[in-house]
């Protein structure tokens, strides 16, 4: 499913490529979240910010935060990948990210289509495993654990144990014993 | 500085944030001598952060005791300057004689190095329709504002900036508030001022008492609002940090003042990573919170 903020834009009356302010991230929340009934179960939701310049950190906070937090209810979980974001958009998500894992001393992040400025596929905080597993994944497209395992040279149960983590944050996708690219 | 019964005469102090403390002290005389009318015929020169807070000083005035300040001999290129930056449209001040059409400053795409005093409100709806509103005229007049800073991503930084500090105002001081911006050549540096000021409850108010007693004085709950993930409304809040980064990361400088604290963090004097900063407390109380935020180049 794609969701495109821009369109979202429309349906509430905003021509502006800024997305600003809490309420109005409120706001395009509610109609995500209309457009999510029709996604089926750990279906990928592309969430395309074409035509947006800047979405500040209080949008942030409550759209894509609210999304992220919603996609890991195991009531109906989704996966969550962010698309033609802007270099500010992006610097933006990291500082609200940054932000609230020191908070909440948990890790926070989410994957990106296009490659972000440092290099990967993923903002927010994560782990250099995570990042390799992040990248490997794009390439294969699906890897059982035992592989994964290899290629990181790390112990098979220690490598479970942060795929079965990155899935419940929604960063790999898990299908029996394998995972997938979000 | 009170020569004539009701008449204070206002020293050349508008030009500089610092120098304008010395203008707040003098906001007792008002009331104390019966004040009614400010001589600003030594003004030379007005920065917006100056104007915003003569603005906020006019409105506790009004609400005070009913009636408006009044200006007085008023140089001629301070009157064009405050015309054209909308100062007397707001029914704050007396309004003085109306300058003649000629002399009035052009409002042609030349004179576009502004954003005219805007009323941020303290109605959540009204707000956000306000900040979109300016961020639109921003983004007009962003690549003129900002040429002499000019990257891609310039204008798209300040949006951030003016739509996180713009709603503290109605979620954080419980009162409307004031922007203004302007760039202007001073000293032979050219400086963009965004000044963002309300005369509402201030920062220390907004945090509990338990939160402001952790920071001990009130410039160091402000310095760790810029820092660190704090707010006094939610768990957690990130949009003074978010606009601190920006500002380090433009090399500029951020200067806030509220009710008897100050924090200013000097991005563009310092070295790599380090800004000097200056944290003052004990000041002058001046309710609210007055935000400057400057770019030297």
């Amino acid at each position: 499913m794609i969701i495109s903020v821009k369109k979202i834009a429309k349906a509430l009356k905003s021509d502006s490529p800024d997305l600003l302010t809490r309420p109005t991230g409120r706001r395009f929340f509610e109609q995500a979240i209309k457009k999510l009934e029709n996604a089926s179960t750990d279906e990928t939701v592309i969430c395309d910010f074409s035509g947006i310049e800047v979405i500040d950190p209080s949008f942030v906070d409550e759209f894509i935060v609210k999304l992220i937090k919603t996609s890991q209810d195991d009531k109906k979980p989704f996966y969550i990948r962010l698309k033609n974001i802007s270099s500010v958009v992006e610097e933006n998500i990291r500082s609200v990210f940054t932000s609230y894992c020191e908070f909440a001393k948990t890790k926070f992040s989410v994957i990106t289509e296009d490659i972000t400025k440092d290099n990967t596929h993923i903002i927010g905080i994560t782990s250099d495993t995570e990042r390799e597993i992040i990248e490997i994944m794009r390439i294969n497209g699906t890897m059982a654990t035992e592989t994964i395992s290899k290629h990181l040279g790390l112990d098979s149960i220690d490598t479970a144990h942060i795929l079965e983590q990155m899935h419940k944050d929604r960063l790999v996708k898990k299908d029996s014993d394998r995972y997938l690219v979000v | 500085m009170c020569n004539i019964k009701g008449i204070l005469v206002i020293p050349d102090k508008l030009n500089d944030i610092y120098a304008f403390d010395s203008i707040i002290s003098l906001e007792k005389e008002i009331y104390a001598k019966s004040i009614h009318t400010l001589d600003i015929s030594s003004v030379s020169f007005i920065e917006p952060y100056s104007m915003t807070n003569l603005l906020l000083i006019a409105r506790r005035y009004l609400k005070n005791t009913g009636n408006r300040l009044k200006l007085t001999q008023i140089p001629l290129p301070i009157h064009q300057y405050l015309t054209r930056m909308n100062f007397f449209k707001y029914p704050i001040f007396d309004e003085p004689e109306p300058l003649d059409s000629k002399k009035m400053l052009t409002r042609s795409a030349l004179s576009k190095r502004i954003l005219e005093i805007t009323e941020i409100p303290n109605l959540e709806r009204e707000s956000v329709r306000v900040i979109s509103q300016a961020v639109s005229l921003f983004r007009r007049r962003g690549a003129y504002i900002l040429k002499h800073w000019f990257c891609p991503d310039t204008v798209n930084y300040f949006v951030t900036v003016i739509s996180e500090v713009c709603q503290n105002v109605f979620e954080h001081s419980m009162d409307s508030g004031f922007l203004a911006l302007q760039t202007y050549t001073y000293n032979r540096e050219n400086v963009v001022r965004l000044v963002i000021a309300d005369s509402g409850i201030g920062i220390e108010e907004s945090f509990s008492a338990e939160q402001k007693k952790t920071y001990g004085t009130g410039s160091a709950l402000i310095k760790n609002a810029l820092t660190a993930p704090i707010s006094g409304k939610r768990e957690f809040g990130y949009g003074l940090c978010r606009v601190n980064s920006i500002i380090k990361e433009m090399k500029g400088n951020l200067f806030i003042r509220s009710d008897r604290s100050s924090v200013a963090f000097v991005y563009n004097k310092g070295y790599s990573d380090n800004a000097y900063s200056f944290l003052k407390d004990d000041l002058e109380p001046f309710s609210g919170t007055q935000i400057s935020i400057s770019l030297y180049g």
